[in-house]
């Protein structure tokens, strides 16, 4: 081998020559080093990827000249790694030419030394394949593969040495590099999400300082400019808000969170945005509250509001309906009292008793409208209670029919009752009412002159109440919809008005008899309602939890 | 001189309600005309000379408003005072009542007396017949 | 003691010392070529195969479980391009010392005392994976000064044989630390006395001043770092009772030592738990430098 320049030992003892070469060496090997140490805090200091592997694949060739080299890293599964940059050699060409053995490459990597791979033959070959293992901490992050001169002077102790340094602090800068990377892709995500969020989102700190906010809050509350992080939410916003805002975080300081603060936002003359607000505490790790987070919806388009304004609008036509209602029935009796008080004669018995009887009745249908109401509070707070006992569905009909002669008009009622009809086990009362508003509907919605029809028979194990009407009938779409609460028929003409309860109260009513309750209908001719209640064999119950 | 019944129309919907108007105004000796709704009212205005119209707001077809406004613009019966029986009170239904034309309105439930009084106030004896009545009507107007 | 019977008695080591032969030559080559940084492989290789012998122990070391390498390793050469120079290094100095010390020409052994050994072995074991738990590097280098540091024990109670023998006596009647009474008895303890057989082999500067300053670390200056370690392994290694130290009382483990070594109780524990593993590992190592 080549041995140019070394000196030949054989001597026994210090050889002051040799002593000077190493002295020499020593020198160099020391300015080498702190060179190194400038280029390694230079590269550090890099978070970007590619600029560190350009930075180390520039000294490694300094160092060992190499013909090519493959830097290997390691990825997320274990053991398994991919080719990040090549010098010299294509990455197709690195697959063909070199195969890697994991049992080799796993002892050199646990070494965590630079290692010359040994080949077939020994010193015969024209090249060297080396390993440079890259591990920061204990972890893998990857390794170099070198290619280079079977040059003995390029394997020496001081490079050994200086490229394990290198190895330890490009795998140590590359680790950083990757955290780094992550961190920001984090924080880009995170800024894309609050920017693009639909809410107005806003955050404030303990000292009332605008601490972050995104372009919705910006344009929400008409904000100057969106350089206003780090000022105090005092200055930046119009009195108004200012005083809602007090209030919001007084709130949400005393009872953790605010929702759905409504306000009316007017920042011009003219124009107002509908805002509901919602605050929390932010607390640090310590679970120290230290700021709060607002985030503000424009409510303008929004599904809520339009819930909101429904609710309400339903709300008020539905009092408006009842107390209409109310006054219909309560006019009557006001008047027919009145007239008895003052206007019949004493010995017109008839027409007192007449009198007194339609005041009554009129009282009855108060009576129905108010059941009614409690009722549907009932049922909308799942407390329904049934005061069952034995009653036959003929006569609760019949005094419906009774009470309908109130309202009825020029509508004929008949009635058709089956001769043998079985007890049910039922809530009087609650069937009455039932019957009752089923029954007012189709007074309601048929022409004058037209009948009412209403029969109760027997049909296998039920017992059924018909209804029967010729009136304007309900379109085939709608029919699905005709219990629910508020439903008013579309067909009906102007001035027919109900509380749009009646149906609904009626359905729950007999459902919680384990009944059921039908509607046929064709426009134009009339609709048929038909109430079917179990006859069960039992023995009389007293009172019972029904309804859901 | 003849003695000349004051002629009301009512317009109600409501069978008892209906019945007990005319009972209460019948007993006062006005002449009572009775119609179910707007329509039918309109009808009988027109080819009647009514003195006065008490009627309900509430009601199919043509509504009490709307039946007064048609009343109000039509030149035979336009000076015929109406009376009209609102269920609402909210202000935006006296509103419609006095856009429409009306003279005078009872919100339900009303007392018997009060309708009376207020019956009087327009035709009740004593009263003179308005001008425009005059004109229709051939026969000397009874001073008060 | 007084000072004449002490100065007699350094005397005596002395002696003994320079009887006790020489290291080969090979290996002051190599450390002198290995003071220089530019030393190729080749040249190191050159130097080891001068010595048949030496030769044939190496490439049996290097292919050995110890070491683990997967494939067959040829050459000398070979070896130190895939071992590394400083594991070629400490393999022919651990040849050539166990060839002095514990069969000198191939016939019966002389100082075959297996609890010492044992003892060492522990210390090299501990020292090795404590290096590596604390995240260095010089793993190799710390087996051997863990393996070596007891020379000077070598010297007293094999070569000094008799003059010692009341040493161990006094150590055991009285519970005392085998140093304290080396101290007592003879005025010199193995300490000093393997420094001065480390010097008269020119053993690596690291290797001496574990020698000298494992039972109290802090004159070692630079190689503070290394001693603390060994003077830890050799702690833990009379703790898992391994070996003999030739007393039987443990030490104190200085508290300077303790903080730079920066190790926790959990890590503590995984090197306890490891030791044993390496121990067996090592073993096989010394079997074949024994072969």
């Amino acid at each position: 081998m080549d041995t140019t320049g070394e000196k030949n030992i054989s001597v026994l003892g210090d050889d002051p020559g040799l002593l000077k070469a190493a002295m020499i060496s020593q020198q160099d090997e020391i300015s080498q080093l702190t060179w190194l140490c400038d280029s390694m805090e230079k590269l550090l200091s890099l978070h970007n990827q590619e600029q560190i592997q350009e930075g180390f694949l520039l000294l490694v060739e300094e160092i060992t000249n190499y013909r090519h080299c493959v830097l290997y890293l390691f990825g997320d599964a274990p053991h398994q790694y991919s080719i990040q940059a090549c010098r010299g050699i294509t990455a197709e060409e690195v697959q063909t030419k070199y195969q890697l053995e994991a049992d080799i490459l796993r002892w050199v990597i646990k070494e965590n030394r630079w290692t010359v791979i040994p080949g077939e033959g020994n010193g015969n070959e024209d090249f060297w394949v080396s390993i440079l293992p890259l591990v920061s901490a204990g972890k893998e992050i990857g390794f170099l593969l070198l290619n280079t001169c079977p040059d003995q002077r390029i394997f020496t102790q001081g490079n050994l040495r200086r490229l394990t340094y290198i190895a330890s602090y490009v795998a140590l800068a590359l680790e950083n590099g990757r955290l780094y990377q992550n961190i920001v892709n984090t924080k880009n995500y995170l800024k894309d999400i609050i920017e693009n969020i639909n809410e107005g989102i806003l955050t404030l700190g303990i000292d009332g300082n605008i601490s972050l906010l995104n372009r919705n809050v910006t344009a929400l509350l008409g904000l100057a400019s969106a350089d206003i992080v780090g000022q105090s939410c005092q200055h930046c916003l119009s009195p108004e808000l200012k005083r809602a805002f007090d209030i919001i975080i007084g709130q949400t300081f005393k009872q953790g969170y605010v929702m759905d603060y409504r306000l009316d936002h007017t920042p011009q003359e003219g124009q107002s945005i509908p805002l509901a607000i919602n605050c929390s505490l932010l607390r640090d790790e310590k679970g120290v509250p230290n700021g709060v987070i607002i985030t503000l919806r424009d409510l303008t388009t929004s599904l809520e509001l339009q819930r909101f304004r429904e609710l309400d609008a339903m709300k008020d036509e539905f009092i408006s309906n009842v107390s209409h209602e109310l006054r219909t029935p309560l006019g009557i009796i006001t008047s027919y009292i009145e007239a008895l008080l003052e206007r019949v004669k004493p010995e017109d018995l008839a027409t007192q008793r007449k009198f007194l009887s339609i005041a009554n009745q009129a009282c009855d249908r108060i009576t129905g409208l108010v059941n009614n109401l409690l009722d549907l509070s009932q049922i909308e707070s799942g407390r329904f209670f049934l005061d069952l006992k034995r009653v036959n569905l003929k006569d609760i009909a019949v005094s419906v029919v009774k009470s309908l002669e109130l309202c009825q008009g020029e509508v004929e009622v008949q009635l058709a009752l089956a001769q043998d009809l079985p007890y049910i086990l039922a809530d009087e009362e609650k069937i009455y009412q039932a019957i009752l508003n089923i029954a007012s509907n189709a007074l309601k919605y048929s022409p004058v002159g037209r009948t009412v029809l209403i029969k109760v028979f027997k049909d296998n194990n039920m017992v059924k109440l018909m209804v029967h009407d010729e009136g304007v009938g309900i379109p085939e779409d709608e029919l699905p919809y005709v219990f629910e609460k508020f439903y008013r028929s579309s067909s009906s003409a102007a001035g027919f008005q109900g509380s749009g309860l009646g149906l609904p109260i009626a359905k729950h009513i007999v459902e919680a008899h384990q009944g059921t309750i039908e509607v046929e209908s064709t426009l134009g001719k009339g609709s048929i309602f038909t109430i079917s209640l179990p006859f069960p064999d039992g023995n009389e119950r007293g009172g019972s939890y029904g309804g859901e | 001189m003849e003695e000349n019944r004051k002629k009301i129309l009512v317009v109600e919907d409501e069978k008892f309600a209906r019945d007990i108007l005319n009972f209460t105004l019948s007993s006062e000796d006005y002449d009572i005309s009775l119609a179910e709704d707007g329509l039918e009212a309109l009808n009988k205005a027109s080819s009647n000379n009514y003195d006065l119209i008490i009627m309900d707001v509430m009601m199919p077809n043509i509504d009490g408003y709307e039946a007064c406004r048609r009343l109000k613009a039509n030149e035979i019966t336009k000076s015929i005072p109406i009376i009209l029986l609102t269920g609402r009170a909210q202000k935006g239904d006296i509103l419609k009542g006095v856009q429409a034309g009306a003279d005078d309105y009872l919100l339900k439930p009303y007392k018997l007396q009060d309708l009376l009084n207020r019956v009087n106030k327009y035709i009740g004896p004593g009263t003179s017949v308005s001008l425009a009545q005059a004109s229709n009507n051939s026969e000397p107007a009874i001073a008060e | 003691m007084d000072r004449t019977t002490c100065q007699e008695m350094l005397k005596i080591v002395l002696e003994v010392i320079q009887d006790i032969p020489t290291l080969p030559n090979v290996v002051y080559h190599l450390t002198r070529l290995m003071e220089n940084p530019a030393t190729s492989a080749l040249q190191v290789s050159e130097v080891i195969s001068r010595d048949q012998a030496l030769t044939a122990k190496v490439l049996k070391l290097v292919n050995s479980a110890y070491y683990g390498f997967p494939r067959k390793i040829n050459t000398v050469s070979q070896a130190v391009v895939i071992l590394g120079y400083n594991n070629i290094r400490n393999l022919v100095f651990t040849t050539s010392v166990f060839d002095v010390v514990v069969k000198p020409n191939g016939s019966e052994p002389l100082f075959n005392k297996v609890k010492f050994w044992e003892h060492s072995l522990g210390c090299a074991a501990s020292a090795k994976i404590i290096t590596k738990k604390m995240g260095f590097k010089k793993t190799e280098e710390t087996f051997i000064a863990g393996l070596l540091h007891d020379l000077g024990k070598i010297v007293l109670y094999h070569f000094l044989e008799g003059e010692s023998a009341e040493v161990l006596m006094v150590a055991a009647e009285r519970d005392l630390l085998l140093i304290e009474a080396e101290q007592e008895v003879l005025g010199i303890n193995h300490t000093y006395a393997g420094k001065l057989l480390a010097d008269k082999w020119n053993l690596p500067r690291d290797i001496t001043a574990a020698i000298s300053f494992h039972h109290n670390p802090l004159p070692a200056g630079d190689n503070f770092r290394l001693c603390s370690i060994i003077h830890l392994a050799d702690i833990l290694s009379r703790c898992l009772n391994i070996g003999s130290g030739g007393d039987n009382k443990i030490p104190l483990l200085n508290e300077r030592s303790w903080e730079v070594l920066n190790l926790s109780w959990d890590k503590m524990k995984h090197i306890l738990s490891e030791v044993e593993t390496e121990m067996e590992k090592a073993q096989a190592f010394i079997n074949l430098l024994e072969a």
